[in-house]
């Protein structure tokens, strides 16, 4: 039963001979195959978790870009209106400052009328003064005592009157 | 009728070779040779049918490997997926009316390992240089008696231990159909050769393993 002969060389050879047919037409091709998946298997697996790292890089500088934009846009309503502010603010400078000129140009006026005024009727004072003193003289009175009660007349009105007169 | 253990010899120049077994032993590698054709004959990136059914056992043995010897053993695929296929085909085939298991035959089985035994020392050899021998003498100098007597012990256990089971199991399918009455011998036959299915898969996987455990020390680079 246990009868060891040539057989035993032959066998050691048979077998070498299937392992170098099947490793040169079988097993090489098929763990080319095998390790060509793994390969794509691990490099999808990596693209994956690449793009997935980038989708979220992207998503995280959106925001941010949206973030800023956001800040622009404020920054840009804060200064319309600090700057509406400050024309609103000019403008009620100017317009009274216009007024205020408006202002003293009249006061201006008012003064020219008046002195306008009061140097006219000093001249229709001193007519009516002359007239009144015709008037006088037509009454015999002296000289003396005729520019006396003029000149009474005429101080009595500048003192009184003129200073007072409306416009 | 079948006579137990008794080999057809033929001579052939004064050699004697054991007809019967290396008969079936070229059956034998015809029918790995055909699955491995069927297998790659299409190789395609999702497979389907025999390369997916050879793929398993591929993935598997590459799966021990692995984590036996590392990325270093990973040139060795295609010796040990050879040698599982091939003992695995070879001890169904007995299993088949007419037909013997080329490892019912000591030389069959004995030369599976001292090949095993061979790969070990050159590799061991090719890899570590000299300083591969220095092994007999660990972890001291007189250990050298006993890593010789393992030395020898273990391709004698790889070899009788799927000699001595694929034996008793085509032993026992002529056995049990002659000890009981015609009417009934199919029962335990059956179930006989169901568990004799089993076996024989077990022992090619056994057999593939302890090579792979054995080869596993000459295929690292010792680092000193």
């Amino acid at each position: 039963m246990i009868d060891l002969n040539s057989t035993f060389f032959v066998q050691i050879l048979n077998f070498v001979v299937l392992l170098l047919v099947l490793k040169k037409f079988a097993w090489g091709p098929l763990t080319k195959t095998l390790q060509e998946r793994s390969n794509k298997i691990a490099n999808t697996i990596q693209q994956a978790d690449e793009d997935r790292a980038k989708a979220s890089e992207l998503k995280k500088d959106y925001e941010g870009q949206l973030t800023d934009a956001r800040r622009k846009a404020q920054e840009i309503m804060d200064a319309a209106t600090k700057r509406s502010e400050e024309e609103h603010q000019l403008s009620v400078e100017n317009t009274r400052h216009e007024i205020e000129q408006m202002k003293k140009a009249a006061q201006a006026q008012i003064q020219r009328d008046r002195d306008l005024a009061a140097k006219q009727l000093k001249g229709e004072m001193v007519a009516m003064s002359l007239a009144a003193a015709s008037k006088l003289l037509a009454k015999q009175m002296d000289d003396e005592a005729n520019a006396r009660l003029v000149n009474d007349f005429i101080s009595e009105l500048e003192k009184d009157k003129i200073g007072d007169l409306p416009c | 009728m079948h006579q137990i253990g008794v080999r057809e010899v033929v001579e052939i120049g004064g050699f004697h070779f054991n007809a019967e077994t290396i008969l079936m032993t070229w059956i034998t590698m015809a029918i790995v040779i055909l699955i491995a054709v069927l297998a790659t004959r299409h190789l395609k990136e999702v497979p389907v049918g025999w390369q997916n059914a050879v793929e398993a056992v591929v993935n598997l043995l590459q799966g021990q490997m692995d984590a036996i010897m590392g990325p270093e053993g990973r040139s060795l695929a295609p010796l040990f997926i050879t040698m599982f296929l091939f003992l695995l085909i070879a001890n169904w085939l007995g299993l088949c009316p007419g037909m013997a298991s080329p490892t019912n035959d000591l030389n069959t089985t004995l030369g599976m390992a001292i090949m095993v035994s061979l790969v070990i020392h050159g590799i061991g050899l090719a890899k570590q240089g000299v300083s591969h021998l220095g092994h007999f003498f660990q972890p001291f100098a007189p250990f050298v008696f006993l890593n010789l007597i393992e030395e020898v012990s273990r391709p004698a256990t790889l070899a009788f231990r799927l000699f001595g089971n694929i034996l008793a199991g085509e032993v026992l399918i002529i056995i049990l159909l002659q000890l009981i009455p015609w009417y009934l011998n199919w029962a335990p036959s059956c179930i006989w050769l169901m568990f004799s299915i089993f076996v024989g898969a077990i022992q090619a996987f056994v057999f593939t393993m302890l090579s792979i455990t054995y080869i596993a020390p000459s295929v690292h680079v010792h680092h000193k």
